[in-house]
């Protein structure tokens, strides 16, 4: 293991303070047992007085101890004669922690402890320094009132090693190989991760010890390996591996607990959510980064991609469209997944998101521009999120219906002039083949449609009966299909639905014919199957995560997420029609 | 590489008995057939002989050129020349089992080095020993061959040598064909990418030996029997066209050539061959045709027989000139271009009279799925019969169907030659169609404009725009710009319009030139600004063209620097196969040299993404991101459309365009822009 202690080293070194070495120290704090008081995320914009982070737990001698932690990372990773005396340097920071203590009386148990003071730095202490360091060290700390220790980059590296990485990653050449590969080839954009997901397989199928403690520790390897892989896409500036792995990931690890019958468990809910913090974060780095471009007109539309933007275009939009909802969901959920939000926050909240959302599709016609038919689940998400929403408004409700209207147009504008539909079997080689030679593959197939299906049941919900008529008879030669997940196997559905693409557990309505009247089609669609999975996700309040396994593992949506619309249309659809703008479909 | 005719006596000369060029050349080659290893040693062979030997003396007939031609940089080249001469030696001094024994060490030799495959170097080697071969006297290299497998490079040698000059030996016609025939099995079929000269001697000794024969009657009846789609089944053809010449095939041999499946293509040939024909024989042979059923090579063969016989009839009677021209638009057009083609030109002197070019245009529309080519022959025929006024109705005939449309806009041929006779009629034609109150005709005109502007950029408009109203004015600018073009043909379109007197055609020209100075930046404002020198608001335009661009540089750059959003970042596993199946499609109207050095593709194939996201090129520079896609030989400006297909909906569903101009118009009149 000793050779391998030098991957984590090399890693820890590069670490800056800010965002990066103190978002990895409460994985290894957690890791020893200690319980998290404050970290610098919560700590933020507040003064912290030489307390980065606060936590408390037994320490190695036996004692339960308060810990009040200073990191100093980066420029400051080393201990010098500058480092020492600079203004909010090493000593500045570790008087104030000696002088102001720290209160939360929410936290009876912190007030009596005894304090221990540690200075964490990814680097090593100077010898030109040591002198100076030493009197310092005794100055504040000779009175015993409060221990002080320090972990340099010799300590931090045997902790890490020792509490994370070494039961699940360094002790296992393989699993060492294919980390270490990832990370080689992070920088190449073709890379498609796959040693990273076959070492996130490995972790996941080996045999786990009995235990909270080995639970713990694996989680904490998950969590690690999510967030170096983070930090390695940060610096080839690059993030959408971190968010292909982390993703992955997350819903690995969820299947997992399922699988494991864990779910109802409330400390593994607990570590588990401490991989949805990571993916929260990076989520929000990733958004900040590229919003307000993406709101921008065509913001998304890549102008030097030439030719192949009539493929990227859409794809990136309803990628982005797809990370955007799941976001938002994640905010929805407050800073610790238990929705605590109160009514007037979420209402705020919501308004605002809806947004961006619909900034960022009116801004990009990529947003409405279908190419494969699995878009119908970013379109679903925009859909379902506006209609879930506390309020819809009737400007909102405007616009979704126009949203929904102009997706049509848009296929059959593509098809006007193209003579193409969106690829049905998600054969995204056809599609390439089809834009790039102007003509259309033997294996393209667009007989097909499940998304041309949804959206008229959309309008069944909107009680848009003109439009109905309008794109009925375009329909001529479609086989419309619905994705039903077996509702025979509940368990196999939702386990699958996070390891994988589940298609062999739906079963599938084909060729639905439309009825001549509206009516008549709504009628239908209210007699279809409705036998909604109860998801243990959703139990554990977790249900966002069905969206991120819609988009990622491009799973079908079940239709009773938007069928229950239609015996109960949000407001301003289905009753009060005057609100609704009579815009037509312009093309056929 | 072609070398010079063989010039034989030279060569002899040169070899003369005791010459002092043979005498230093045997010792060379003495001591380098006793060499085992001869290209290793090559260098010791070159230090040890002067390079006058051979180097020297053979660099004045370029034959130290072969050397390199064969690929072989690391050789000595005069060991590579004295291999070609040494059958002199032999032809002079050695014996005929000497003579092979070389050939055998050549052959293994240069099967080392490839160099027996390279064309130019066998030619020579050839030469030579044709040379030695012919030197030998009472040398029979029938005998030769026949010992020699038929794989043996040697053997496809010693045959060409043979053939080519059968001539100096006398040979009964069946051990000729016994031999040849050997030889073409091995060869492959004469109409396959095999073809090369050994065809050429193959044909060409069948000849001069047919012309030493006295009983043809032997040979018709061996070539009749050999008939068929082989390769032996050809020199059979080609023996029977010879015989026919020599007037031994008689018009009823042909009418039963005709008759029988396996000698209908040698019938045919034979026939096509012929000047003229008399009435009675042409109704005999389109009797016979009828009934025969024929296979899908024969068919070109038989349409190029009916335009013959159509053509060099004497008295052809009107119903047998109905049926031919019947038979050939009907069945001789068909979905192969070069089929089509030929009978499209077999026909051509006939197309002016009154229905045939009617119905060959019909039948060319009719061909399902209907090859884009046939557009060249469709213009073609219009150029021909000199009817512009027709080309024009001809497309509004057939834009009016659907499954005509996309593939009819895309006329090119016809427009270069029409500009250049009717300059003036022809653009008259051209902005009917691009302000016509129908879409498919404002559509076909834009996509027309396109497609021919980047050819005939010096031809554009001779006719007065501004005789326009407003509302063609604007039509126009609407259906010129939906299709892209190049800078300055766009230029060249919309400057006349910054003159006009409606604002709102100056507004939406001016919106226009917006995308182009986006594209193109500074170049097209200083390529614009002599061109509109003599406007009164010159400044003001160039103005805002130079803060337009400024603005979306800035734009640009700040979506540059998501690297997140760069689709060779993002989607580098997509843009690759994209890029070539984009660039098969490119090959198709891009010069092949275009594709490979400004294409796309090369660009991707020649680049990495580095870490940081910068571009590493084959030449290891890192370049910038924001340059990714630059190069690619088309206009940036029609991808940064996103909505390019909307403008085209726009183009072809537009209706009431008064509505629109109204509403510019007080856009206009609000913003009190220029």
């Amino acid at each position: 293991m000793e050779r391998n202690n030098i991957i984590v080293r090399e890693y820890l070194e590069t670490l800056k303070e800010d965002g990066e070495l103190d978002r990895l120290l409460p994985l290894l704090l957690i890791s020893r047992g200690w319980k998290i008081v404050r970290t610098p995320r919560e700590a933020k914009g507040q003064k912290q007085f030489g307390k980065d982070i606060v936590a408390y737990g037994v320490d190695l001698d036996g004692v339960k101890k308060a810990f009040y932690i200073e990191v100093k990372g980066h420029s400051d990773k080393d201990i010098t004669e500058q480092s020492l005396i600079k203004p909010d340097g090493l000593y500045q920071s570790l008087l104030s922690a000696t002088v102001v203590d720290f209160k939360d009386y929410g936290i009876p148990a912190l007030e009596n402890l005894p304090i221990k003071v540690i200075f964490v730095h990814n680097g090593a202490l100077k010898p030109s320094a040591e002198h100076e360091y030493n009197g310092i060290i005794t100055k504040l700390f000779g009175d015993g009132k409060k221990q002080f220790e320090r972990w340099s980059i010799h300590e931090l590296t045997d902790l890490f090693s020792a509490y994370l990485f070494g039961e699940y990653l360094l002790t296992d050449d393989q699993h060492l190989q294919l980390f270490k590969k990832t990370l080689a080839l992070i920088d190449q954009p073709e890379y498609d991760l796959r040693d990273y997901k076959m070492l996130i397989d490995k972790l996941l199928t080996g045999d786990l010890k009995p235990g909270q403690r080995q639970f713990y520790k694996l989680f904490s390897t998950l969590n690690l390996v999510c967030v170096i892989l983070w930090d390695n896409a940060r610096q080839v500036n690059n993030l959408l591996h971190a968010l292909d792995g982390v993703a992955y990931t997350v819903l690995k690890a969820w299947g997992w607990i399922l699988r494991q019958q864990l779910v109802r468990k409330k400390p593994v809910i607990g570590i588990f959510k401490s991989l949805l913090i990571i993916q929260r974060d990076l989520l929000e780095t990733y958004i900040t980064k590229t919003l307000p471009v993406a709101r921008q007109k065509d913001g998304l539309f890549a102008e030097r991609g030439g030719p192949f933007e009539e493929v990227g275009y859409p794809l990136r939009s309803m990628d982005y469209l797809g990370w955007l909802i799941y976001y938002y969901q994640l905010q929805q959920a407050g800073p610790d997944f238990n929705y605590e939000l109160e009514a007037q926050q979420m209402y705020g909240l919501q308004h605002f998101q809806k947004g961006v959302i619909r900034a960022v599709i009116d801004n990009n016609i990529g947003c409405k521009t279908p190419l494969l038919d699995r878009h119908s689940r970013p379109i679903v998400l925009v859909t379902l999120f506006f209609m879930n929403s506390k309020e819809l408004t009737a400007h909102e409700a405007n616009w979704l219906r126009g949203y929904i209207i102009d997706i049509y147009n848009r296929i059959g504008l593509i098809h006007s002039f193209r003579g193409r539909r969106p690829e049905f079997s998600d054969n995204i080689t056809a599609l390439l083949e089809y834009v790039g030679t102007g003509e259309r593959p033997s294996d393209y197939n667009d007989k097909g449609s499940m998304l041309l299906q949804v959206l008229l049941e959309f309008l069944v919900i909107f009680n848009d009966e003109p439009s109905y008529n309008t794109c009925r008879s375009d329909m001529q030669g479609i086989d419309l299909q619905t994705a039903y997940p077996n509702w025979t196997m509940p368990d196999e559905v939702e386990i699958g639905l996070f390891e994988g693409n589940i298609s062999e557990l739906t079963a599938v309505d084909s060729s639905i014919a439309l009825p001549e009247q509206f009516f008549d089609f709504k009628k239908m669609l209210e007699a279809k199957p409705n036998n909604p999975i109860s998801y243990k996700t959703d139990g554990a309040g977790l249900a966002f995560l069905r969206s991120l396994s819609y988009i990622y593992f491009h799973n079908d949506i079940p239709p009773d997420e938007w069928r229950k619309f239609i015996a109960a249309p949000p407001h301003y659809f289905g009753v009060d029609k005057s609100v609704i703008s009579n815009e037509h479909l312009t093309v056929t | 590489m072609r070398f010079a005719p063989f010039d034989l006596s030279a060569l002899k000369e040169e070899y003369e008995e005791n010459s002092p060029a043979m005498q230093e050349l045997k010792t060379v080659i003495t001591d380098v057939l006793a060499e085992k290893t001869w290209r290793f040693k090559s260098e010791r062979i070159k230090s040890k002989y002067p390079i006058s030997i051979a180097e020297g003396r053979i660099a004045n007939d370029g034959f130290i050129q072969s050397g390199f031609d064969c690929g072989l940089s690391d050789a000595p080249i005069n060991f590579y020349a004295l291999w070609q001469q040494t059958p002199v030696t032999y032809a002079l001094d050695g014996t005929l089992s000497d003579l092979m024994e070389y050939v055998q060490k050549i052959r293994l030799l240069f099967e080392v080095d490839g160099a027996i495959r390279n064309g130019a170097t066998l030619e020579r080697f050839r030469q030579f020993l044709f040379l030695a071969v012919y030197k030998q006297g009472n040398f029979d290299p029938v005998e030769q061959l026949n010992d020699l497998k038929t794989d043996d490079p040697s053997y496809s040698l010693l045959n060409v040598c043979f053939l080519e000059n059968v001539d100096l030996w006398d040979y009964s016609f069946v051990k000729f064909w016994e031999t040849v025939t050997k030889f073409a099995g091995n060869i492959g079929h004469p109409h396959h990418s095999s073809f090369d000269s050994r065809w050429l001697a193959i044909f060409s000794a069948l000849e001069k030996v047919l012309d030493s024969q006295i009983d043809f009657a032997l040979a018709r009846k061996i070539f009749e029997i050999n008939l068929g789609d082989s390769p032996i089944g050809k020199i059979a053809e080609a023996g029977l066209f010879y015989l026919s010449r020599k007037g031994e095939i008689n018009n009823d041999d042909l009418i039963g050539y005709l008759q029988d499946q396996r000698t209908v293509n040698v019938g045919i040939i034979i026939l096509n061959s012929h000047l003229s024909y008399t009435l009675s024989f042409t109704t005999q042979i389109w009797e016979t045709m009828k009934n025969v059923e024929l296979k899908k090579p024969q068919r070109a063969l038989s349409y190029q027989l009916g335009v013959n016989l159509l053509e060099n009839t004497e008295s052809l009677s009107e119903q047998l000139k109905a049926e031919l021209y019947e038979y050939l638009l009907l069945e001789g057009v068909e979905g192969d271009f070069e089929q089509t083609r030929a009978v499209f030109y077999a026909l051509r002197k006939n197309l002016k009279q009154k229905g045939i070019g009617e119905a060959l245009i019909k039948r060319l529309i009719a061909v399902d799925p209907y090859p884009i080519e046939f557009n060249s022959l469709i213009s073609d025929y219009y150029f021909h019969i000199d009817d512009l006024d027709g080309f024009f109705a001809f497309i509004r005939t057939y834009l009016g169907d659907e499954n005509h449309f996309f593939k009819l806009t895309q006329f090119k041929g016809i427009c270069e030659l029409f500009t250049v006779k009717y300059p003036v009629r022809f653009w008259r034609g051209m902005v009917e169609l691009l302000i016509d109150d129908e879409g498919r005709y404002r559509k076909a005109g834009g996509r027309m404009l396109s497609h021919m502007l980047h050819e005939q950029s010096e031809h554009i408009f001779p006719v007065p725009l501004e005789e326009l109203n407003p509302l063609q004015q604007y039509k126009f600018i609407v259906s010129a710009t939906v299709y892209p073009m190049f800078m300055d043909e766009n230029l060249k379109v919309l400057v006349p319009f910054l003159f006009s007197k409606s604002p709102i055609v100056v507004e939406l020209a001016l919106c226009k030139l917006d995308h182009i100075a986006i594209s193109y930046g500074p170049e097209a404002i200083n390529k614009l600004q002599p061109m509109i020198s003599n406007h009164p608001l010159s400044t003001e335009i160039v103005e805002r063209l130079n803060s337009v661009f400024t603005e979306d540089a800035k734009r640009i750059d700040q979506k540059q620097r998501i690297f997140e959003f760069n689709p060779h970042v993002g989607y580098a596993n997509l843009i690759r196969p994209f890029a070539e199946f984009y660039a098969k499609k490119s090959s198709r109207s891009m010069s092949e040299a275009q594709r490979k050095h400004g294409g796309i593709s090369s660009f991707i194939k020649q680049t990495t993404i580095g870490r940081g996201g910068g571009v590493i090129t084959h030449d290891m520079k890192i370049m910038p991101l924001s340059m990714v896609g630059a190069s690619f030989s088309l206009p940036s400006y029609i991808f940064i459309d996103p909505i390019g297909d909307q403008a085209e909906m726009f183009l072809f569903y537009k209706k009431n365009w008064s509505e629109d101009f109204k509403a510019w118009k007080e856009i206009i009149s609000s913003s009190g822009n220029i």
